[in-house]
């Protein structure tokens, strides 16, 4: 191929790395190479011309359309994504507010308003999230701006973070059994939250049954970590971020392994 | 699609008339020519079963194909299965690749096979079916972001594959 062809392809390879989107149309001088160019027509031609389509085999289009014609009968849609992100929060707040009541609010007696505020913002924010992330994947072919793994991991971290950052290091009483006990009740407290979360669920399916069950787990175990936030009168470091955060994990990993029997995940398999 | 969760049968007819081509083409240039209508038959039931979770006023196809990419997989799952089940009793003799039928001689579907499965994936859905980046990024439950980056790469390996063929 000569030089100047190849530079040719080059700047219609540049072009098509421009596009904002791949399968939009090149440039009409793009277009006149590609009429010449194999490689170019090779690469990019379907963009102009789309591929002729294969035929189906009637057999298997009647037969699909029997099949489901005998099993046809009116269903309910599920409720739209901000429906469902407003009863997820409603449960949340619902279920947070009576808890960390009838508990005891050594936490609030311990934190400092400049600890308060960006823990509970931290909250906040994580929960509204979680609550979009898991509308967003108990049906197939919703856009997700943002994946529940990315939304779990920048959670997680920033959790940490806050821990690291606004709590003192020292330690107090005795850190493994007052630590385990913590756990136990956060997670204790994400049961019902869980059970609740699943129920307004039951009736999705989503394309990744485990990354929903993660989710949603993770959602339940927040709730755990903000009731222990305003109760736990044990508010440093290393209690909040090993004790605490570890109801996220031990959340989510329960929710991991309920997420396929807890919605019509069936209803995507043979 | 509403029509369809209200369980009219003229609305299946033509759901069944006017997707059935685009998600032939998509089991086409993704399998091996003896499982496609199977797999295509089986992605219909699915979206029979599943059909109360279309939401109105949402894009179609996305949630069409979110369903047969799902279907595609499973069966490659299987696929897997079975075959790593079948070397481990005895070793079978080499069979005649079983790929996407040859069409002429710009045959971009073979230049598709040598693409991970991933990216394998989203330029079909671009370039075979027509989808556009956001309707990908619904399909493949992944973000605009994220499709346009497996795009790029794929374009990249598909370049340098040209390359040492000696297209360029």
């Amino acid at each position: 191929m000569a030089a100047e062809e190849r530079a040719v392809c080059r700047s219609v390879d540049a072009e098509f790395d421009c596009l904002a989107d791949p399968g939009a149309p090149l440039s009409a001088a793009a277009r006149q190479h590609m009429a010449t160019c194999a490689r170019c027509r090779l690469l990019y031609g379907h963009a102009d011309a789309p591929p002729a389509t294969p035929a189906v085999s009637m057999a298997a289009v009647e037969a699909t359309r029997r099949t489901l014609l005998t099993e046809l009968s009116p269903v309910r849609p599920i409720r739209s994504a901000a429906a469902t992100t407003a009863l997820l929060g409603l449960v949340f707040v619902s279920l947070a507010i009576p808890l960390i009541a009838m508990s005891r609010i050594g936490g609030f007696r311990v934190m400092r308003w400049w600890q308060m505020l960006p823990m509970s913002a931290l909250f906040a924010v994580c929960a509204i999230l979680l609550c979009l992330s898991v509308s967003w994947q108990m049906a197939p072919g919703r856009l997700q701006r943002i994946s529940g793994k990315s939304l779990r991991t920048v959670l997680a971290v920033a959790f940490v973070a806050g821990a690291v950052v606004l709590f003192p290091w020292q330690l107090q009483g005795e850190f493994v059994r007052s630590g385990a006990r913590c756990l136990l009740e956060g997670s204790a407290m994400a049961l019902p939250a869980m059970a609740l979360f699943v129920l307004l669920l039951r009736r999705g399916a989503p394309p990744e049954p485990g990354m929903l069950g993660s989710t949603m787990g993770t959602l339940a175990g927040l709730l755990g970590v903000t009731v222990l936030q305003f109760t736990c009168p044990l508010q440093q470091t290393l209690h909040l971020a090993l004790w605490h955060g570890g109801i996220l994990l031990v959340a989510a990993l329960a929710g991991a392994a309920i997420g396929p029997y807890s919605t019509r995940a069936g209803a995507m398999r043979p | 699609m509403v029509r369809y969760q209200l369980g009219d049968a003229a609305a299946v007819e033509e759901l069944v008339q006017r997707l059935s081509p685009r998600l032939m083409r998509f089991f086409a240039a993704t399998e091996p020519p003896g499982e496609r209508e199977d797999l295509f038959q089986d992605c219909w039931i699915r979206v029979h079963r599943s059909r109360h979770t279309y939401r109105a006023g949402e894009p179609l196809l996305p949630w069409i194909f979110a369903i047969a990419r799902h279907t595609r997989l499973d069966a490659y799952r299987r696929r897997r299965r079975r075959e790593s089940r079948e070397l481990a009793v005895d070793v079978l003799p080499e069979v005649a690749s079983a790929g996407p039928e040859q069409s002429g001689g710009e045959n971009f579907d073979r230049l598709l096979e040598k693409l991970p499965e991933g990216q394998r994936e989203v330029i079909v859905m671009l370039k075979v079916t027509g989808m556009s980046l956001e309707d990908v990024a619904r399909a493949t439950s992944s973000t605009v972001g994220a499709v346009k980056q497996k795009a790029h790469r794929a374009y990249s390996t598909l370049r340098s594959v040209l390359e040492k063929e000696g297209h360029a």
